[in-house]
């Protein structure tokens, strides 16, 4: 107990200092004097939504990841009013309540969620795919796992030994941390994201069992997560979100548990945040369903060899028909597919 | 002129524009701004030129890129304000032309009138309000391809402008009545339903508002405080107690008569049915005044309870429970009645010939067909007798109930420390109101089930 408690002192500690004056433009936002900083967050996030449109082709995924680490990069040292997924929702609500009053500050809490809700509605979900920090953290983590994460699938997601050992490994992991914060801190509300990464060690142990037959009605999840963290922002909760430290200088013992989770449970299962637990993903899904880009079969050219259902990391292709709720917009099915029977299609007329 | 044909003339005026600024000194040829967007003019050009089916898209793009470089840099305060701004109107140019190009002509008009709206609104109107335009343009441009979406735009954006301290009530019930009234659908064509519709909501919206102003109004910290009260806990446990009482009272003696007046056909019958609305009908002063002329304690009656029996009435638990019989009684015994005039005599007749008694009957046959009917009725009752405020201040205005205890403190302290009170008990009404709505699905009908359609 003591040895671990030493060794969370130290990383903690060192987790502070390695994060200090993270923040570049610090000195810009200290008096808000104009709307400086959130101006130069709308324009570097407008302009990783719409990178996806012109990158060529070719190297398409090359370029993916290269904006995902533009997009943390951005989040790191440009954004600072995302306070990570949930932050976004809560600062969403005191932005919209405070036009008219105090326009500066409703513009400093708005652009971020305004920005990608509007390049999801007109170019596609592309913020998950291509910018989230999140989404990227957790892709990146499972890059080196990619063909056992094939594997898996194609077999059903079956549950091994070495998936039970990994899960059991993590539930550890998270036992460690919670009692080590419950001996060395109070909890506050802000404290909350712990929850969600006690559900998250729960569906690691649910999706080691039955994935195949419950992913489905799991991914409803994120609706009471939205719901949850809405009701926060009305009732005035503040929650801190996994992947939220690294962004804000909040250096949290219990955000950075429930980052550790989330990165854990992404080598498990991939993109597992994404899939099950992220709140803010049903509104960019929402925002996904009414966009102009959209992806669609060409079923008379589809061989239906499977490609596209292998390569998606959020499992939204099933059969080569991409489910718009659920899809991230990585393009990896288009770039894939032998025959090009998926494609990006404009639609700028919406059937009534 | 083909529109292809000025784009080279048009990046030709640009670059001359340029050189002339370097040389006249307002413009720093070497910045980096300046120099992207004459890289982009020039990349914009030469995509122009070998797809010649995009140039209307291409000149727009140079004429706002030369606009600008040549003027919006002089106006805005630094580069940042500037890109900001141009890669708004960049959007707004693109979505624009797409919505002139594939839909109708309506679209095309409400996105331009919506542009000078916007700018009437966040530049003229609001003060300091310059990059909120900017956000909203761009949330224009999102929801412009729709008029559905279009309508849900500008209802957020009066809500969260013009009606602001009421903005999520009013965004609640003008984001229910849109999705209403676009999506009604009906079997007889008809344009003048959706217009019924309209105006019918806009009546409900003063049902609505109050209500979700007061729920929405109040955070968690003042509900914790009021909850924290001791008087306030013990009123409102009182009134959960004495409705819960009051209405098991009336389901033992409500439920058997609602079985006998549906069953049995006696003189008088529909008398007693008209008498059993009356509670509804009397104002709650006079049913109060009424109550505490029978069961005062200077009354007969009230008197020979109070002394006879030790039971005082006025002023007691008794006497709440006996006012929230009274108003509650029509509650349950209507919905009694109807529920069990929709279970099958037939049935019953059955059971009877099969040789069940008739408790049996009643408890295997009717009881469980009627119990969503009953189930509906005792909530029903139920919140009518905790709500129950004009006849228990009445007869019993110590100790408090809950209505009670709000209207004693809006007396003495006013509408603002009401307030945390009056949410907290919406939100236990509205408890109730998911319940009553949970059980009338989840129970079981006496009436043949609508057969699904495959």
């Amino acid at each position: 107990m003591n040895v671990l408690r030493t060794f969370m002192d130290r990383l903690s500690a060192w987790l502070e200092s390695a994060s200090a004056n993270i923040k570049l433009v610090d000195q810009a936002l200290s008096g808000m004097q104009g709307s400086y900083v959130e101006l130069l967050t709308l324009l570097a996030l407008g302009l990783l939504a719409v990178i996806p449109i012109i990158v060529p082709e070719r190297h398409r995924q090359f370029y993916r990841r290269l904006n995902q680490c533009f997009g943390i990069l951005i989040f790191i040292f440009v954004v600072y009013t995302c306070l990570g997924v949930f932050g976004m929702i809560r600062n969403f609500h005191r932005g919209l309540m405070e036009i008219g009053r105090e326009n500066i500050i409703a513009l400093y809490f708005c652009s971020v969620p305004l920005t990608v809700l509007v390049t999801s509605m007109i170019f596609g979900p592309t913020f998950c795919g291509w910018i989230c920090p999140t989404g990227a953290l957790q892709e990146f983590i499972a890059i080196p796992l990619k063909r056992w994460h094939r594997a898996r699938r194609k077999a059903g997601w079956p549950c091994t030994p070495a998936v039970l050992t990994l899960t059991g490994l993590v539930t550890l992991v998270f036992l460690g941390w919670m009692a080590y914060l419950s001996v060395t801190r109070v909890f506050f509300v802000e404290d909350a994201s712990v929850y969600w990464s006690e559900v998250l060690v729960i569906l690691l142990f649910v999706l080691a069992f039955r994935m195949a037959r419950w992913d489905k009605a799991l991914r409803r999840l994120r609706w009471v997560s939205f719901a949850i963290i809405a009701a926060g922002a009305v009732a005035g909760w503040r929650i801190t979100s996994p992947v939220h430290f690294t962004f804000s200088k909040v250096y949290d013992p219990a955000s950075v548990l429930s980052t550790i989770m989330v990165v854990l449970g992404a080598i498990l299962v991939p993109q597992i945040w994404c899939r099950y637990l992220c709140p803010w993903r049903e509104t960019i899904a929402w925002a996904g369903r009414h966009s102009v880009r959209r992806l669609e079969t060409r079923h008379d050219t589809c061989t239906q060899c499977g490609q596209c259902d292998s390569v998606c990391g959020v499992e939204a292709v099933h059969h080569g028909t991409v489910d718009p709720h659920e899809c991230h917009l990585c393009l990896k099915c288009v770039d894939t597919c032998p025959t090009k029977a998926i494609r990006l299609v404009d639609q700028w007329k919406v059937e009534p | 002129m083909k529109p292809s044909r000025i784009i080279p003339l048009l990046q030709v005026i640009l670059l001359a524009l340029y050189a002339a600024g370097t040389v006249h000194g307002w413009l720093e040829p070497l910045e980096l701004f300046n120099l992207l967007m004459m890289t982009a003019c020039l990349v914009t050009t030469a995509r122009a030129w070998r797809h010649p089916d995009e140039s209307l898209v291409a000149g727009g793009i140079l004429v706002l890129i030369g606009a600008h470089l040549f003027v919006g840099q002089r106006i805005a305060p630094d580069t940042l304000t500037g890109g900001a701004i141009l890669l708004a109107s960049l959007l707004t140019l693109y979505v624009g032309i797409q919505i002139n190009r594939h839909l109708p002509r309506g679209y095309w008009w409400a996105f331009v009138t919506g542009y000078f709206v916007l700018y009437a609104l966040f530049i003229l109107h609001l003060n300091n309000a310059e990059p909120l335009f900017i956000l909203f343009l761009m949330a224009m441009t999102a929801c412009a391809r729709s008029a559905r979406l279009l309508a849900y735009y500008w209802a957020a954006v009066v809500s969260f402008t013009f009606l602001q301290p009421y903005a999520w009530p009013a965004v609640i019930i003008l984001f229910f009545a849109i999705s209403a009234v676009t999506g009604a659908r009906s079997s007889v064509p008809s344009r003048l339903l959706p217009v019924f519709l309209a105006a019918g909501l806009a009546l409900f919206a003063f049902v609505l508002l109050p209500v979700l102003l007061m729920l929405t109004g109040e955070d968690l910290h003042s509900l914790e405080t009021v909850w924290r009260d001791p008087r306030i806990r013990a009123a409102i446990g009182r009134t959960a107690a004495t409705a819960t009482v009051s209405t098991a009272v009336l389901t033992l003696f409500g439920v058997p008569l609602a079985y006998a007046i549906s069953r049995l056909r006696f003189p008088g019958r529909t008398l007693l049915l008209s008498l059993a609305d009356l509670p509804i009908v009397i104002p709650q002063s006079v049913a109060g005044i009424a109550l505490l002329r029978v069961f005062g304690r200077r009354q007969i009656i009230g008197g020979w309870l109070a002394d006879t029996l030790g039971l005082p009435v006025d002023g007691t638990l008794l006497g709440i429970g006996i006012a929230q019989v009274f108003v509650a009684f029509p509650f349950l015994l209507r919905s009694a009645v109807a529920a069990f005039d929709t279970v099958d005599e037939e049935l019953e007749l059955t059971a009877r010939s099969l040789g069940a008694s008739p408790w049996n009957t009643f408890r295997r046959i009717a009881l469980p067909l009627g119990a969503r009917g009953i189930f509906l009725g005792i909530v029903l009752a139920w919140a009518r007798a905790a709500g129950e405020f004009g006849a228990v201040v009445f007869i019993a205005p110590t100790p408090e109930t809950a209505p009670v205890a709000a209207f004693n403190r809006f007396n003495s302290a006013g509408m603002i420390e009401t307030a945390p009170l009056v949410s907290l008990l919406l939100l236990f009404s509205l408890v109730m109101f998911f319940l009553l709505q949970l059980t009338t699905r989840l129970l079981p009908t006496g009436a043949a089930q609508p057969r699904r359609r495959p």
